[in-house]
């Protein structure tokens, strides 16, 4: 069974295809899950080549893997307690 | 003013993934009450730009879960979209992203500048997207008496401390590097958390909301940015922000041009 991953895509150039079409694009194309869209991004799941297949036809739009950022840390943490006072 | 409720509402999946602000949005309120706090009798905190309007785009979810660089990518390309000045980027890690990039850049494009903390590494490399050129990267300061000497913040003292002002230091936490611009304060910041209540927090976090927050203080007070539109713009209050700083004489690397003068 093919690897699946999720890619997000973005209309680079206005001039490109419209995310609507692309979306239409790959709603027929086997293999290939939308999973959200907010324009100018498609955030879609598949395997890597079967994706760029159908993106390249495409110009103006790119494909980028998904990627987690981490949360932030912010709150005080004691790594070692302070000495005892005497 | 929850947006996040406002912002999901007709959307249940939105709702449970991104829940009010105070099921685990205490970051981005903290953030929030940096740059823009109106200060009142019950509620004297005040914000670097209280006059600024401020909106939210929540890229974290309740799960406590880290964000993806789609919803980071989403969220520039709505405040691009809904004419935002500034963005405010409290978040970061990892090595360059491509998609965040390209966003950032789009902001750039539309006269948007976009800060961004260098992340909490502990004097490891500038984390993207602070590390992007464009942006502006903010590190870390301290000042030795504005807390507690036995609080938790005494452990984020480190070197390299002020010269002359030898109480100042760069938080041992900050990352460094070439792509700093600023710093800004982020150690023992005080500010709004959710349900009208206010805490501490340190971090690049905070750090970088009190340089944005100078960045809406500086635009709003020069037209001669305000008419200019595109790259043009951005480049124009990033060159304004680096000429309100001065040195705290931290070194190039950790503090950039240094503190903003209204900080």
């Amino acid at each position: 069974m093919p690897n699946r991953q999720r890619f997000i895509l973005r209309q680079m150039e206005d001039s490109a295809a419209s995310p609507s079409d692309v979306a239409d694009h790959l709603e027929r194309t086997p293999g290939v899950d939308i999973v959200s869209q907010q324009e100018p991004n498609i955030l879609i799941e598949g395997d890597a080549s079967t994706i760029d297949s159908a993106v390249g036809r495409f110009p103006g739009w790119r494909t980028f893997p998904m990627r987690a950022i981490p949360v932030p840390t912010t709150r005080p943490s004691v790594l070692k307690p302070p000495a005892s006072k005497k | 003013m929850n947006l996040v409720q406002e912002e999901t509402a007709g959307d249940p999946g939105a709702s449970v993934d991104f829940g009010p602000a105070a099921n685990g949005g205490e970051h981005s309120t903290h953030v929030a009450g940096i740059v823009g706090a109106r200060p009142s009798p019950a509620f004297p905190l005040r914000g670097v730009a209280p006059g600024a309007t401020i909106r939210s785009y929540r890229v974290f979810p309740n799960t406590g879960k880290g964000a993806t660089n789609f919803d980071i990518m989403n969220a520039i390309d709505r405040a691009v979209k809904d004419n935002c000045d500034i963005i405010n980027l409290s978040l970061g890690g990892g090595s360059e992203d491509e998609g965040v990039r390209a966003a950032i850049g789009k902001a750039l494009d539309h006269g948007v500048l976009v800060v961004a903390a260098a992340g909490n590494d502990s004097r490891k490399a500038v984390s993207f997207p602070a590390a992007f050129m464009p942006c502006v990267g903010v590190s870390a300061m301290g000042q030795k008496g504005s807390f507690p000497d036995d609080s938790s913040e005494a452990s984020d003292v480190d070197k390299p401390f002020g010269d002359p002002d030898k109480t100042c230091f760069i938080a041992g936490f900050s990352n460094f590097g070439p792509q700093i611009d600023l710093t800004g304060p982020g150690v023992g910041i005080v500010s709004t958390l959710p349900d009208d209540t206010y805490g501490v927090m340190s971090g690049t976090s905070m750090a970088c909301p009190a340089v944005a927050g100078v960045a809406a203080h500086l635009l709003s007070s020069q037209p001669a940015i305000q008419a200019k539109t595109g790259t043009e713009r951005a480049e124009a209050l990033k060159e304004a922000l680096a000429r309100s700083a001065a040195s705290k004489g931290f070194g190039r690397q950790f503090e950039g041009f240094g503190l903003p003068e209204r900080l």
